[in-house]
């Protein structure tokens, strides 16, 4: 099987595997849950395990045991079932744990809707759990990415010990697309000697916590990693830029809008208007540096997003303010067009000629 | 090779099955396209598993011909619950009057258990099943496999298969020699199961060159960008 023709959400169960996570960790909830369907057919067939929590609580602490004991392991779920699982998250960052976790995003606040949504971006990048506290954000915006990201989320959260969320949306969750999973490096799992996994007397035993009693010593837990964290922004922040060089206006969107707006802007140059795309494909950290760069030449930015304006609010931070931004957004599960998309720039243009 | 007339398919009901992803729903969309030319169909959207991508959304591609696409009114909405529509019985009752009836089932055998509701109304007519598969899913990727997933599905359903249809495809970037690489699968899936291949299924431009039939269909699926 090199080239196949498969869904979001099995393509990140198929990558998980592949890259040698053997233990995942679940609770249904629409519109991810062909992920727990196919561990659940796959994980037995490589020695691997597939466990239906009681809850997504359950599941996450699970995650917690398994990561603490050294293996490659994952858990998945949709908006609501993600909050529930935001404890158990700080947790897992508070003992430096590495572990991948999907969100499949659906129409919010509370139960909200089925259909698909980027409601959580500010939850993703702000504050999955409490304390100090980042995750590394990937937002695949392609079923060939649903892998390639997948594969790339369990090499991060090894290299910096660190929980990696895959940020995606209904829609990719659901769509299907061929993959070529020859064209994807997977990483073999890497030692782990900080891992709790039993000793027999052999080597100094492993603590992992993140309770700590004097405050300096959490203070300095705290600050290393914190250290970790811009190391990370240093080394790991991508983007996929389209059209950028010559733009005027340039649209910036991730996931699924992304691939909408990338329509938009071949009408537009159609059209002879100068518009580009800038696609944050990490979340956390930002391409903040990237977008600074961008309006010392670009007149204009769009956020398209499926919320009412979460990651607009990063662009204008990154921009400095030195040119508008503006937001065109849809909620509640509605998508939209790349012809609604398009009349937002011939707005922006329209107004830009005034 | 033959071009495959579909609306060779006698039966007044089909019932077509498959594992997800296979391309039950556009399937069933070209079926109940062709059969028009015959009678009035009858479209079910039977599929209580997916909620994104189903019959319902072939609705407006089929406007203008003699279909009508029954739906749970909870269909594409937030409604997360599985659900039949009540207009099927008059659908599966109207096939007396000369109606054909396509009922598009959902994935595996989770989608086919909801058969067991209607299932004495179509064993009381002239009624097949179509098993469709596709050699790229990574669930089905060997005869073996969709042998099993075929299985589970009829014991679920309570209705045996009466002919295999290979749509075997990687969506938009498939080739024509990615479908004659299949044959040989659909052969063994044939011989193992004692079910006949009706027709291999293709959407490129020329015909696959293999033996047997094959069936020129269009894309009924929703787009999204």
């Amino acid at each position: 099987m090199s080239k196949v023709l498969i869904k979001g959400n099995e393509a990140v169960a198929e990558a998980a595997i592949r890259s040698g996570c053997r233990y995942y960790f679940g609770y249904p909830i629409t519109p991810q849950t062909e992920i727990a369907e196919y561990m659940a057919k796959t994980m037995p067939k490589v020695g691997g395990l597939c466990l239906q929590a009681e809850s997504e609580v359950a599941a996450i602490n699970m995650v917690y045991g398994a990561a603490a004991s050294g293996v490659r392991v994952m858990t998945s779920s949709s908006s609501p079932g993600i909050s529930l699982k935001s404890e158990g998250v700080s947790y897992i960052v508070g003992c430096d744990l590495p572990c991948v976790i999907l969100n499949v995003q659906r129409g919010g606040p509370g139960l909200g809707g089925i259909q698909p949504s980027q409601s959580d971006y500010y939850q993703a990048t702000k504050a999955l759990g409490h304390g100090d506290m980042h995750l590394f954000v990937l937002a695949p915006s392609s079923v060939q990415e649903m892998a390639s990201l997948t594969s790339d989320a369990f090499t991060v959260a090894d290299k910096y010990r660190m929980p990696v969320l895959l940020l995606a949306d209904g829609a990719l969750g659901q769509m299907m697309e061929p993959v070529d999973f020859d064209k994807i490096s997977f990483s073999n799992p890497p030692e782990k000697p900080w891992a709790a996994n039993g000793h027999g007397g052999a080597r100094k035993k492993n603590i992992i916590t993140s309770l700590y009693l004097k405050p300096e010593e959490l203070e300095d837990t705290v600050l290393k990693r914190a250290e970790k964290y811009k190391l990370v922004e240093e080394n790991e922040v991508r983007y996929e830029e389209y059209l950028c060089g010559d733009a005027d206006i340039i649209i910036v969107s991730f996931g699924i809008t992304a691939r909408i707006s990338k329509s938009a802007v071949n009408e537009a140059r159609k059209n002879g208007i100068k518009a580009g795309l800038l696609r944050p494909i990490t979340l956390s950290p930002f391409p903040s540096k990237k977008l600074r760069q961008l309006a010392d030449t670009a007149s204009a930015f769009l956020s398209v997003e499926l919320n009412m304006g979460q990651m607009v609010n990063d662009v204008r931070l990154a921009t400095e303010c030195k040119k508008p931004v503006y937001f065109y957004g849809r909620t509640g599960g509605s998508m939209p067009s790349s012809e609604d998309v398009y009349e937002q720039i011939l707005a922006i243009n329209g107004g830009m000629k005034k | 090779m033959a071009e495959f007339d579909i609306r060779r398919i006698l039966a007044d009901i089909t019932v077509v099955t498959g594992h997800f992803g296979a391309g039950k729903t556009n399937f069933s969309a070209n079926l109940s396209s062709a059969l028009s030319d015959l009678s009035h169909v009858y479209l079910i959207d039977y599929d209580n598993v997916n909620p994104y991508f189903r019959a319902l959304d072939a609705k407006k591609a089929l406007n203008g011909k003699d279909v009508t696409v029954i739906a749970s009114e909870f269909a594409n909405t937030n409604v997360d619950i599985p659900s039949v529509p009540p207009e099927i019985i008059g659908a599966l009752n109207s096939v007396s009057s000369g109606d054909r009836v396509v009922i598009d089932v959902g994935g595996d055998m989770l989608g086919a258990v909801s058969l067991g509701y209607i299932h004495d109304k179509i064993a009381a007519n002239a009624h097949g099943t179509v098993y469709v598969f596709n050699a790229y899913r990574p669930l089905t990727s060997t005869p073996e496999e969709a042998l099993g997933v075929m299985r589970e599905i009829e014991s679920a359903g309570g209705f045996k298969t009466s002919y295999l249809v290979n749509n075997s495809n990687i969506g938009a970037a498939t080739e024509k020699e990615d479908i004659e690489k299949t044959a040989d699968f659909a052969d063994k899936l044939s011989a193992l199961s004692g079910v006949p291949l009706l027709c291999t299924c293709y959407m490129t431009e020329s015909a696959p060159e293999i033996s047997g039939n094959v069936l020129k269909i269009k894309n009924y699926t929703k787009r999204l960008f």
